[in-house]
């Protein structure tokens, strides 16, 4: 058995960096920089420390040092809304409204997509996402809280209604 | 957290709707929403939410590519390699005495640990400090470029530092924490051994000098010596324990 097992967060962190960067090619680029720089810090990993919030720790502060770095890329400037940044499609007879609520939920501002996606689809409690994007417990939460409200307005609407066209937002630098 | 019973409760609420309580926890959440219908319903409506969005996000279309499968493979036994060097650290630091020929008693007054024990601590608080280095290093371009001259440092510290042989040259210096006091580490080039990094920490009790001791670790080296109160240890990351034995050696004849 081994004692460091990063295989199995290897789907997290590619979950989490297409929620950062909404983009396929770029999310697995940001997952393998972020193997790169774990290697580079590993001795900074504790004994006894969570290895999957460690690792998302990093994939998240690579992330936010690229955004700094390339923030008036003209490649960021896609239009994304329509795109999956390659998660499976969804199956059974939700189908529909499961596509829709994801793009409603990529729409989000990137600090409440980020914050509802720890808690929310990756399960980690309030701590463990606050120690991953480096805020106050209660930031996560009212952020959380923001994007549930959001998203909940969305759910209550129409079934076959498209995503919301205040949702619908080009890639920018107003994104954030 | 926080002491109010509301933030609390909303806390609570939180967590179960993610599914993070505990049996009794879970029931409590449950017995206080049953007391709250409105809340309730909201809260079974977020639960929809948070299942629609696992669902709807449930997995990554592609398998991981191959050069992602390598790279983690490679952290797993960076970091296993990682690992084991600490649990290894005072075996390491002891065979360092028994090379060095003393005996566990007599030459370390200073401490009730044993003298190995005292070089594995500081082997291990260097790399620590290694760490540090490097990170500081790495974000030069946010928080500028480090200073190359130690001598100020070292005065404030009360470390009598060795002058550096012809071609060795100070390429960062910087001020680090150690259990014990403030440090200096400083990251040098070399002609020979390449890039090291020497770590200096002043004793907090008299000890005896000690001459230059060296251990392999992985694919690099780790150095100790004595002088003036003050502990100097070596890191190199790759090269041998001879070559930065001999480098300390060196270093500890280069002082005023």
């Amino acid at each position: 058995m081994k004692s460091f097992d990063v295989t199995p967060h290897l789907e997290p962190m590619r979950r989490y960096a297409r929620v950062l960067t909404r983009a396929e090619t770029e999310a697995d680029d940001l997952v393998q920089g972020a193997l790169l720089k774990a290697y580079e810090r590993r001795g900074s990993f504790r004994a006894g420390a969570d290895l999957r919030v460690w690792l998302m720790a990093i994939l998240h502060n690579l992330f936010v040092d690229q955004r700094r770095a390339h923030r008036a890329s003209v490649a960021r400037e896609q239009a994304w809304a329509d795109s999956n940044p390659g998660f499976s499609p969804p199956e059974g007879e939700h189908v529909v409204r499961l596509e829709q609520l994801r793009q409603a939920f990529l729409a989000l501002p990137a600090e409440q997509r980020e914050a509802l996606h720890l808690m929310g689809v990756e399960g980690l409690s309030v701590t463990e996402a606050a120690t991953i994007l480096d805020i106050p417990a209660g930031t996560v939460m009212s952020r959380v809280g923001r994007a549930r409200a959001a998203l909940r307005r969305f759910e209550d609407g129409p079934a076959a209604r498209a995503v919301p066209p205040s949702l619908k937002l080009v890639r920018g630098q107003d994104d954030r | 957290m926080t002491g109010d019973p509301q933030d609390q409760i909303e806390t609570d609420i939180a967590a179960f709707i993610n599914d993070q309580l505990d049996g009794e926890q879970r029931y409590a959440v449950a017995e206080h929403l049953s007391r709250h219908p409105g809340r309730a319903a909201e809260v079974m409506a977020e639960m929809r939410l948070t299942e629609g969005l696992r669902l709807a996000m449930a997995a990554v279309e592609s398998p991981p590519p191959p050069q992602m499968r390598l790279a983690a493979s490679r952290l797993e036994t960076g970091l296993a390699q990682r690992q084991s060097l600490r649990r290894w650290l005072p075996f390491a630091a002891a065979a360092a005495m028994f090379v060095m020929g003393w005996t566990a008693q007599g030459l370390y007054p200073r401490t009730p640990e044993t003298p190995s024990g005292d070089i594995a601590r500081l082997f291990e608080t260097a790399l620590d400090v290694q760490d540090a280095v490097s990170l500081r290093i790495a974000l030069s371009n946010d928080l500028g470029p480090m200073p190359k001259d130690p001598t100020r440092i070292a005065a404030r510290l009360g470390i009598d530092l060795p002058r550096l042989p012809q071609g060795w040259s100070i390429r960062a210096a910087q001020i680090v924490a150690t259990p014990e006091r403030p440090g200096v580490a400083l990251v040098i080039e070399t002609p020979d051994l390449g890039e090291i990094l020497l770590f200096s920490v002043l004793r907090s009790v008299d000890g005896p000098d000690m001459p230059a001791t060296a251990t392999a670790r992985g694919d690099g080296a780790l150095a100790f010596f004595e002088r003036n109160r003050t502990a100097f240890v070596l890191v190199d990351n790759s090269g041998t324990a001879t070559d930065l034995r001999r480098g300390a050696e060196v270093l500890r004849h280069r002082f005023n």
